[in-house]
């Protein structure tokens, strides 16, 4: 159980900080209109050589083997609820080093999907 | 009032790529059934067993969905937060569930429909919570 949760933690932890650096690589791109077609290049262009993107998608990569890993000796019914914390780390993340403003409602909001993820995962 | 609808049509877009990622779930999951399971005990066979995977028509639309869903996914973050886009990104857990009964006629029991409908209740509300901070921006 203690094995199961360490590498959860883990697998979340890897996750929201690959999800933090696509975001950070992301954010640089500006206001593009990708539904014109110099746009869409432009935006294509800027994902194949941004390296945070490619980073965080690298850690994306390393956290869905870690999970295929847990997936191998935990039961699903067991580790995918237990998984829904990465919907806090992520918030947390999202607070601390994106500084985005994390009112009351969203805090409210995540904890409902988190709690909602918990009873889907019962069995 | 521009940036409330912005923020609808985004939240659309979130909801696309869960339904591609359901989907390329399934394309995977049919394409490794014909493949068949990865033997462990045989690694020689693994060139081979790459060359069945390769081949295999199901596997490619689902990696081509993955590619997709990847773009999708980058064009959403450059627009708008990631305490946002996550949250929201939950409801391929709905998904998953629908496309149990619908498709795979599987038996549903009353707890997760329960789950499922507190987990589009947090959507709504976190949804709320970014509309919430647009309205301010704008006045200010």
């Amino acid at each position: 159980m203690v094995k199961l949760l360490l590498l959860i933690l883990f697998h979340d932890l890897i996750l929201a900080n690959g999800q933090t650096l696509i975001k950070r690589g992301m954010q640089t791109l500006g206001d593009v209109n990708l539904m014109s077609l110099v746009g869409f290049w432009h935006f294509i262009k800027f994902c194949a050589t941004n390296i945070k993107v490619w980073s965080g998608l690298a850690l994306n990569t390393v956290s869905l083997c870690l999970w295929m890993i847990i997936l191998s000796f935990a039961d699903l019914s067991q580790a995918y609820p237990l998984d829904s914390l990465q919907y806090v780390i992520i918030a947390v993340l999202a607070k601390v080093t994106l500084k985005e403003k994390m009112s009351p409602l969203r805090w409210t909001g995540i904890a409902v999907i988190v709690i909602g993820i918990i009873i889907v995962g019962i069995k | 009032m521009k940036k409330n609808n912005l923020t609808l049509k985004v939240i659309g877009f979130i909801l696309l790529v869960d339904l591609l990622e359901s989907t390329y779930e399934f394309f995977l999951k049919k394409g490794m059934l014909v493949v068949g399971a990865f033997n462990f005990s045989d690694l020689g066979a693994a060139g081979d067993f790459a060359g069945r995977v390769f081949s295999n028509g199901w596997i490619w639309i689902g990696l081509l969905i993955i590619i997709v869903e990847t773009l999708m996914w980058l064009a959403i973050l450059s627009k708008i937060d990631l305490s946002v886009a996550f949250p929201v990104s939950s409801s391929s857990y709905i998904f998953v569930l629908l496309i149990s009964v619908f498709l795979l006629h599987e038996h549903v029991s009353l707890n997760r429909w329960i789950g499922a409908a507190l987990i589009i209740f947090g959507i709504w509300l976190v949804a709320r919570s970014s509309e919430e901070k647009a309205a301010e921006t704008t006045k200010t």
